[in-house]
């Protein structure tokens, strides 16, 4: 059963037309590196620390999320076709062997590029923003299972490196983007019209610290105070940008002093490149505080949240629209009706994102 | 098809099926860095170098690369040097740790850093007790590009050294020469090319470490922010930027690698082959 989960979860990201297939086409000693190092990984125990792992760019962008659980699920299937023997059967007639290692090795990844799709079944494809990951999973599961006859494949990663994807011509149905100015760049692009798009989601920012409190943080005031250590995503990511909205607003307040702002600066230890990367600077104690969406913190047993008000939260939405090219684009509108019907609403409040509408 | 006779020794013709066979992949290892060096133009390239992030990574990188080489070297020579001459149970045990973290993906060697090091980690208690904290510092930054780059260079070092000849060995011995000075006048002097092609490779190695470093060491332009982190922020937002380090990268490790087989002449290779 569970078996059977990972295969699903596999095959829904190695379809045809989703972007990162093309990734998938590593040479065959990367199989074999990356699964010997997969029971290394498990050997060594140190799985409870793979929220790190989303650091690595080729994971992340191979796989869901980033996270090296469905990586190396993914993975295992693939080991499946890795023809890892061939190297030892080179002999005799070196030509006609070589040549067959070659052919094997382009089927094999072309096998993949054509994996077999049912004639007639709809495959959609989904880009969405890394820290929708958990929430979309879920509601592709659900909108699988309302319509039997359709695959989502679903693409994670920042909404930055999505955008990259589109505007080099990825084929794509839908995008869910976590801030409005990466939509913006699609629509200039010509790639999505202004009117198709609309918000379905907001998130808030909020301060975490490692459960046992290592810098003894209380309140927001006491991020300014020396020698602490904080993350926080790098400016370019929009993470980070609304990090700095965030002090803005502090600054502006009347709450909290104009040294505010300079103060949490320099405690600043890193720029992490996504926001999940803050999440386990923290989670792991490295870093005293970080700064991350609530929708992050939720699923995180081991940080404790320190709510930011709304008046010094920015407002975060995200926006969601079907692509003008898209290859499927009845189904891709039914996709985003879902998302925002109440069985889509239900899944984002699950996971800390509050619903567009309340 | 009768292959005639070269004068160095290899069989064939110049355009035999050998090349035809091995042409896709050279093609298929050029082309990228052939692209990457089409898309930046040299004034683009002259224009972002003054910027401050580029210069700010493009110091933090040679700054760490350099304490991790000189790490690498004067911690890797004892070790290959052992591994070189001695035969002891579990030999193949430690030889193969010192293999794995060539294996290991950068990320899993960062977070296997920061199970050890770190705040939280099995040795964060002591180290912090002595006031050491390692994490988001440079002293991170070299920690990480040591674990993944070290390997390069003590099995190259160690093949070198195990590749002295024994005689000669034993007859510096028989002169009395000490330990110290048998390594001095005899084996270094003689397995210096595969000690130095080693260091070299490290030392190109640690220049291109991503996923340690970040996992690890955090991103913090000026700080920990090496040029391949440069270059994965960079590409977000700043193609420009990113293309400019990629180069200046692809630069710094082709000339070091060229002169490193020029200099040694064919000497390295075979000395690598010889395992």
């Amino acid at each position: 059963m569970l078996a059977q989960h990972a295969f699903g979860a596999a095959s829904r990201y190695s379809k045809p037309g989703s972007y990162h297939t093309s990734h998938i086409r590593l040479p065959l000693l990367g199989c074999i590196l990356i699964s010997l190092a997969d029971s290394v990984i498990s050997s060594l125990g140190v799985l409870t620390y793979l929220e790190c792992t989303p650091l690595l760019p080729g994971l992340t962008r191979l796989g869901p999320a980033g996270k090296l659980g469905k990586v190396s699920r993914r993975w295992g299937v693939d080991r499946g076709w890795s023809p890892a023997s061939e190297g030892t059967r080179v002999g005799r007639r070196p030509f006609p062997t070589a040549l067959t290692v070659i052919w094997l090795a382009l089927s094999a990844c072309t096998g993949l590029g054509t994996n077999p799709v049912p004639v007639g079944r709809g495959a959609l494809t989904v880009f969405a923003a890394a820290s929708l990951a958990e929430p979309f999973t879920e509601i592709a599961d659900a909108f699988e299972s309302q319509h039997p006859d359709v695959d989502v494949a679903l693409n994670f990663a920042g909404s930055q490196q999505l955008v990259q994807q589109i505007v080099q011509g990825a084929s794509a149905d839908v995008f869910a983007s976590a801030n409005r100015a990466q939509m913006d760049v699609v629509v200039q692009e010509g790639r999505i019209a202004a009117a198709e798009v609309q918000d379905f989601a907001h998130n808030r920012l909020v301060v975490i610290i490692p459960t046992d409190n290592p810098g003894h943080l209380e309140d927001l005031r006491d991020l300014a105070r020396p020698d602490l250590k904080v993350v926080v995503a790098a400016p370019e990511v929009p993470a980070g940008a609304y990090a700095l909205a965030f002090l803005d607003l502090a600054v502006a307040s009347a709450d909290l002093s104009p040294e505010y702002r300079v103060g949490v600066l320099s405690n600043v230890v890193s720029h992490e490149e996504n926001v999940r990367a803050v999440l386990s600077k923290v989670a792991l104690a490295e870093a005293d505080a970080g700064i991350v969406y609530a929708s992050d913190a939720a699923g995180e047993p081991r940080v404790r949240m320190i709510e930011i008000p709304q008046s010094m939260n920015p407002e975060i939405m995200y926006p969601i629209a079907v692509l003008l090219d898209a290859p499927e684009a009845g189904l891709a509108l039914t996709f985003v009706e879902f998302v925002r019907s109440t069985s889509g609403a239900a899944i984002l409040l699950r996971h800390g994102f509050t619903p567009a509408g309340e | 098809m009768s292959p005639r006779l070269r004068t160095d020794g290899a069989v064939g013709r110049r355009w035999d099926r050998w090349t035809l066979l091995g042409l896709p992949l050279l093609v298929f290892l050029a082309l990228p860095v052939v692209g990457l060096l089409i898309r930046s133009s040299p004034t683009a390239l002259v224009a972002n170098l003054a910027r401050p992030d580029v210069g700010k990574a493009i110091a933090v990188s040679l700054k760490t690369t350099l304490v991790s080489i000189m790490v690498i070297v004067a911690f890797g020579t004892p070790l290959a040097y052992m591994l070189g001459f001695r035969n002891f149970k579990g030999k193949r045990l430690v030889e193969t740790l010192v293999d794995l973290p060539t294996v290991l993906p950068p990320s899993v060697a960062g977070v296997a850093l920061l199970v050890a090091f770190g705040r939280r980690g099995l040795l964060g208690g002591a180290l912090e007790d002595l006031g050491l904290e390692i994490a988001f510092s440079q002293a991170a930054v070299v920690m990480a590009q040591s674990f993944v780059a070290a390997p390069f260079y003590v099995r190259t070092a160690a093949l070198g050294f195990g590749a002295v000849d024994k005689e000669l060995i034993q007859a510096a011995m028989l002169d009395g020469a000490g330990s110290w000075k048998l390594f001095r006048e005899v084996v270094l002097p003689l397995a210096f090319p595969s000690a130095l092609s080693g260091a070299v490779m490290s030392w190109a190695r640690a220049l291109g470490e991503f996923g340690a470093t970040i996992i690890f060491a955090g991103n913090f332009p000026g700080r920990t922010q090496t040029m391949p982190l440069a270059i994965y922020i960079g590409f977000e937002v700043d193609l420009n930027t990113a293309l400019t380090l990629s180069v200046i990268l692809i630069l710094l490790s082709f000339a070091s690698l060229w002169l490193i087989r020029a200099s040694l002449g064919r000497d390295a290779p075979e000395a690598q082959a010889s395992r």
